[in-house]
């Protein structure tokens, strides 16, 4: 694979950008949400070449062969008005472990059932995902089952203050992000946990 | 199991199909309800309708669409867009997966979610004449 650095499909090409661009198709790259880094977006040619945008806002004209790219000054108000049309990402709930524990205070259900309750009444629209984790201590089997064993524990008591919970979203996850993060047979609590996303 | 049982439970396996999964979930549009094409079948959707492999969302003028995946991938379709959601594979387990949307008209904007940890490239977006690999990124696609 040839890469293609973007800046200089910008220098060859930039005079005749600078006219500006009706019609097409165009990819703009933004400056990244929240904390995150700016990440990267790749033109994929059919040849194997590959054109990489990774400053925020490069542009590039898609066409047929090679694509033209060229740095924008500011985000474009039409693009921000559609990013601001992104649905607003809610801060994942997080309720720790005991080393091979599952129980949980009253007050951490007390605060999830409030912070559900403040999204309105019709929670219908949201989903709600109850993730398990562990540490990676233990074997791969023995670990998804705690998970899980975990993950039903939060579900089922948030079911019993009257939420709906759909089965597909209780979820094992397991040691996989902690094999991921910090290797097999490391103890770490953090990875001992359960999180709720609602989306 | 008596040989009757065996021949109904045989016809009923080759004739179901499985339920898809969602994959994602319509959370705010503008404007009303949005088209959303299914099997040939076109559906009206509101917030919180739930979206599947294969959906081609399509958005009126001046209208806007927001949706989440269960990858954490969220997306803004933009005014008079058609949206196809081609591919869309997520182990929600392992956390890793792959997908492909095309652009077929409009615009869409995309915030990445965890699919892009899987590996380079394995979110896709396309448009009638290229393929774009997500590599962990905000960004705004038009196709007029």
């Amino acid at each position: 694979m040839r890469v293609r650095p973007a800046s200089l499909a910008a220098a060859l090409t930039g005079a005749l950008l600078l006219a500006g661009c009706a019609g097409g198709e165009r990819v703009t790259l933004l400056p990244a949400a929240q904390d995150r880094d700016v990440g990267a977006l790749a033109v994929l040619g059919e040849d194997g070449e590959e054109t990489v945008l990774d400053t925020a806002n490069s542009q590039a004209t898609l066409r047929a062969g090679s694509p033209r790219v060229r740095q924008l000054e500011s985000v474009d108000p039409a693009y921000a008005e559609l990013i601001n049309s992104l649905p607003t990402r809610i801060e994942p709930q997080v309720i720790q472990f005991a080393t091979a524990g599952s129980s949980i205070s009253a007050d951490q259900i007390a605060n999830l059932k409030a912070l559900l309750e403040s999204l309105g009444p019709d929670l219908s629209i949201y989903q709600i995902e109850i993730a398990g984790y562990t540490d990676s201590v233990g074997t791969e089997q023995d670990n998804v089952r705690l998970s899980q064993s975990r993950a039903n524990q939060v579900a089922q008591l948030l079911r019993d203050e009257g939420f709906e919970i759909a089965d597909e979203d209780v979820i094992g996850r397991g040691e996989y992000d902690a094999v991921r993060t910090v290797g097999d047979n490391q103890e770490s609590s953090r990875f001992r946990a359960v999180t709720i996303k609602i989306r | 199991m008596t040989k009757l049982t065996i021949l109904i439970s045989a016809i009923v396996g080759l004739v179901a199909t499985p339920a898809l999964a969602e994959i994602g979930r319509i959370k705010n549009a503008s404007q009303g309800a949005v088209n959303v094409i299914r099997d040939g079948k076109s559906l009206s959707a509101k917030p919180g309708f739930k979206l599947e492999e294969g959906d081609v969302i399509t958005t009126k003028a001046g209208q806007r669409v927001g949706i989440t995946f269960i990858d954490d991938t969220r997306m803004a379709v933009g005014p008079s867009s058609r949206i196809t959601l081609d591919e869309y594979k997520y182990d929600r387990a392992r956390q890793t997966g792959r997908s492909l949307t095309s652009v077929n008209r409009g615009s869409l904007g995309v915030d990445s979610g965890n699919i892009t940890r899987t590996g380079a490239d394995k979110m896709r977006v396309r448009t009638p004449t290229s393929t774009l690999g997500v590599r962990g990124t905000t960004f705004v696609v038009e196709v007029t």
